[in-house]
């Protein structure tokens, strides 16, 4: 999560970047200006857990970003800014932090990965709540382990 | 009614510890989808020409400049317009239904995930376009962004766990269209617990 806000961040210094360090051409503060906010975007869905996956499109972002320290003309700080931003970035949607899937019924690969829709089964769930379903439990009972 | 003594814990979806469409999770996104309508509305009211003046604290003449651009009037009506009728959706959407509705409303709730995506995606273009093609920003069409943005992630757990339910109707070999319109729902819990045991 924190990770994830950091990242976030990161974005929105691209954004502000260009009004306050010196060395960027016209195409490297436009790119600033595009990719900051979808960095921002991107970090903010995957600070959620359920959406922790959305981190992976700031993979390609951040390799986009220090590309384009060869690519644009980024000269000096603007250079030094964009190279940290876009090493931070692409390193920190590496960053998994604390996000099991198990804890949403085996998650979005659950829904065409039958494997992983097995593994999600509540299992062990239904039969610490006992009670729930008065027909369903002495069956449970035999049936699970 | 019982339902109203029942323990929170048996309203959560299968193999989940929590549930995405308690109200202590939707009350916040709703909240969010309201301030998002009061920012929306001024914005929209100002390019109507409801108000003469817009608030804009750091920018200058920026949201002036931004709101009445050419993308913003692209459309018949403003954008501002636009985006409160979506957060509209949003509000609406999410407060439809019981603590339950992954299972007994998956319309709704797949209404509410696709209303969500599509105002994030169109916020953040209209971001991008502010400095690029006007050289400008604008403070509270930032603050709507961000809002939308915010709103996603906590959308989606409840998408998710409508999309498992309609799998396992599925998987039971009952009428998904009849499960996704709310009009037979079974509680499959712990049928699949021990179907997926045998």
């Amino acid at each position: 999560m924190w990770a994830q806000i950091i990242s976030a961040l990161l974005g929105l210094w691209l954004m502000a970047a260009p009004d306050l360090v010196s060395g960027y051409s016209q195409a490297a503060n436009t790119n600033n200006r595009i990719f900051g906010p979808l960095i921002v975007a991107f970090s903010i869905v995957s600070v959620w857990e359920v959406t922790r996956s959305a981190r992976f499109v700031n993979t390609i972002l951040g390799t986009w970003l220090l590309a384009a320290c060869f690519l644009l003309d980024y000269q000096g700080a603007a250079l030094v800014s964009n190279g940290l931003t876009g090493l931070l970035v692409l390193g920190l949607s590496f960053v998994k932090g604390k996000h099991n899937p198990m804890r949403f019924g085996g998650g979005w690969i659950s829904l065409w990965n039958e494997e992983k829709w097995r593994q999600g089964q509540p299992h062990r769930l239904v039969k610490q709540r006992p009670g729930r379903t008065a027909a369903g439990d002495e069956q449970i009972a035999t049936t699970t382990d | 009614m019982e339902e109203q003594k029942a323990p929170e814990a048996t309203y959560y979806p299968p193999g989940w510890d929590n549930n995405p469409s308690s109200w202590h999770q939707r009350l916040p996104i709703v909240g969010l989808a309201l301030i998002g309508l009061l920012i929306a509305s001024y914005l929209g009211a100002f390019q109507l020409d409801l108000i003469t003046a817009v608030w804009e604290p750091f920018f200058g003449n920026g949201t002036r400049e931004v709101l009445t651009s050419g993308v913003s009037t692209i459309l018949p009506i403003p954008d501002g317009v636009l985006g409160a009728l979506a957060y509209l959706v949003d509000a609406v959407t999410g407060v439809i239904g019981g603590r339950d509705r992954w299972r007994t409303m998956p319309w709704i709730v797949i209404i509410f995930g696709i209303a969500v995506g599509p105002l994030g995606a169109v916020s953040i273009t209209l971001v991008i376009f502010q400095p690029v093609l006007f050289d400008s920003w604008c403070t509270l069409c930032l603050c709507s962004a961000l809002i939308s943005i915010l709103m996603i992630g906590p959308a989606m757990d409840e998408f998710l766990a409508s999309l498992q339910y309609l799998k396992r109707v599925s998987k039971h070999g009952d009428s998904v269209w009849q499960a996704f319109l709310g009009q037979k729902n079974p509680n499959y819990d712990h049928q699949s617990a021990s179907l997926e045991v045998n």
